[in-house]
C-alpha cells in the first residue's frame, strides 16, 4: 500500500472490483452516461470511495440473495436514466410534469414490483454516480451527524434504504421506524439495512404517513428524501411532520425543483418555492443545499427556473437562535 | 438540409461545424452530454417542425442518424 501527497493509501482510493464492475457495465451500455459518470468519478477523494466500495461490495450481495443480477441493475439504472430523459422531453415541450396525481403515480409505479423495484435500484447507484446524488447524501452525512440526543427516529418513504443505514450506524440507541407505501421499497429497504447494519433494527410501516398514528410518541429526528415532490399537497405531508416532532426536533428533507420524472407530481418552480412552503409548514430552515442539475459553463445557473436538488434541514421550534 | 443539421450541432455543441461529420457523436465531441442532447432535439424539432419520438430521440446518437431519421420523417410527410 503506497501513499499519495494528500496522506490516503492508494488502496483506500481505488474503485472496488464490484463497484469497477457496475460502473464498467454502465460505460459499456450508454456513451452518455460514460461521460457523465467518468467526469465525476475523476476527481473524488478516499471517503467517496470508501462509501462507494461499501456500497457496491454490499448491494451486490443482497440483490443476488433477492435472485437480482448486476446486470439487471445496471439495466435497471439506464432504464431510469431513459425514463428521466423521456419526461425531461416531455417536460420542455409543455412545461409541466406528466404524472398528474399522486394516485396515478401509486397504481402506475409504488404498486407495481417490476417498475419499482428497477427504479429503487436505478436510483440507489445514482447516489454513487450522480454529482448531486451524492453531495445530498454527504450533506445528509454531515448534518445528521451534528446530531446529538436523538431517541426516536422516522423515517418516511426510505426507497432504497441508503440514508436510513447511515442513521442506523449514526444513532445507537434510538428506536427507529420507517413508513412506505410501496411493499417493493420496503422489501429492499429491509434487505438493505439487515445486509449493511445486521445488528440494529428498524420497524417498518407500509401506509401512507398521512395516516401514520404514533399515538402519544413524537420523534427528535425525522428524515424524507425525495418525497414532496411525489405528493399532491406536500403542505399537509409537512404540517403532519412538523406535529409529529419533538420540541425542538429536527427534519431532514430533499426534494427538487423542475425536476420531471416517472412519478413526480408537485412542482416546485424555484428554490424559494420550496423554501417558501417550509415557512409556511412553520418550520425553519438551519442549513441547506441548493444544487444546479445542469449549470452553465461557467457554473452559474438560474434558481427561479433552472432543474435543480435541494436538501435541508428544519427545525420545529421557535427557538432557533437559542437552539444553534 | 445536412448543411443545416451540422450547423445546428456545432452550434448546440459549441464546435466548428466544419470540425464535424456523420460519425460525429458523444464519444467524439467533448461538449456532447446528455443535456446537450436535448437541447439538441429540440432544436432539430423547432427547425423543421416535427416531432421525434422517445425512441428516435434516444437513438440519434451521431450525425449520420440524425440525419437518416430527418430523412425519414420528412419524406414520409
Amino acid at each position: 500500500m503506497s501513499i499519495d501527497p494528500s496522506g490516503n493509501s492508494r488502496a483506500d482510493i481505488e474503485a472496488s472490483d464490484r463497484f469497477c464492475f457496475l460502473r464498467d457495465l454502465v460505460y459499456a451500455k450508454s456513451p452518455l452516461q460514460k461521460k457523465m459518470i467518468s467526469s465525476f468519478l475523476s476527481g473524488r477523494d478516499a471517503l467517496f470511495w470508501q462509501r462507494a466500495n461499501m456500497f457496491a461490495d454490499t448491494l451486490l450481495p443482497v440483490a443476488e440473495q433477492l435472485g437480482i443480477e448486476p446486470s439487471y441493475i445496471v439495466d435497471s439504472y439506464l432504464k431510469m436514466c431513459h425514463d428521466m430523459l423521456v419526461e425531461q422531453i416531455k417536460y420542455r415541450r409543455t412545461g409541466r410534469y406528466s404524472r398528474e396525481s399522486a394516485a396515478e403515480a401509486y397504481s402506475e409505479v409504488y404498486q407495481s414490483k417490476k417498475v419499482m423495484e428497477a427504479y429503487m435500484l436505478g436510483l440507489a447507484i445514482s447516489q454513487f454516480f450522480w454529482p448531486n446524488h451524492y453531495a445530498m447524501y454527504d450533506f445528509f452525512i454531515s448534518e445528521s451527524g451534528k446530531l446529538g440526543g436523538v431517541n426516536k427516529y422516522l423515517e418516511v418513504g426510505p426507497g432504497h434504504g441508503l440514508y436510513l443505514v447511515e442513521s442506523l450506524k449514526l444513532f445507537g440507541h434510538a428506536s427507529f421506524f420507517a413508513v412506505d407505501l410501496s411493499p417493493i421499497s420496503i422489501q429492499l429497504a429491509v434487505a438493505m439495512t439487515k445486509a449493511f447494519v445486521p445488528d440494529r433494527s428498524c420497524r417498518f410501516l407500509e401506509k401512507n404517513v398521512n395516516t401514520f398514528d404514533s399515538g402519544k410518541d413524537r420523534f427528535d429526528y425525522i428524515v424524507m428524501c425525495e418525497v414532496l415532490e411525489h405528493l399532491d399537497c406536500p403542505l399537509l405531508v409537512l404540517d403532519k411532520l412538523r406535529s409529529l416532532l419533538t420540541d425542538g426536533g429536527r427534519l431532514f428533507i430533499t426534494t427538487c425543483s423542475n425536476c420531471p420524472a416517472i412519478d413526480h407530481v408537485y412542482h416546485f418552480k424555484s428554490v424559494d418555492h420550496i423554501r417558501q412552503m417550509i415557512r409556511n409548514a412553520g418550520l425553519q430552515i438551519i442549513s441547506e443545499i441548493a444544487l444546479p442539475v445542469q449549470p452553465d459553463s461557467d457554473g452559474s445557473w438560474n434558481p427561479e427556473a433552472d432543474e435543480c436538488n435541494y436538501a435541508a434541514m428544519l427545525y420545529s421550534g421557535n427557538d432557533i437562535h437559542d437552539r444553534l | 438540409m445536412e448543411e443545416k443539421i451540422y450547423q445546428i450541432v456545432g452550434r448546440i455543441m459549441r464546435v466548428n461545424a466544419d470540425t464535424l461529420d456523420k460519425d460525429s457523436s458523444p464519444d467524439t465531441v467533448a461538449s456532447w452530454d446528455s443535456a446537450k442532447h436535448m437541447d439538441l432535439m429540440m432544436s432539430l424539432e423547432q427547425e423543421f417542425g416535427v416531432e421525434f419520438s422517445e425512441e428516435q430521440i434516444i437513438e440519434m446518437m451521431n450525425v449520420g442518424l440524425i440525419i437518416e431519421t430527418l430523412n425519414e420523417i420528412l419524406g414520409k410527410k
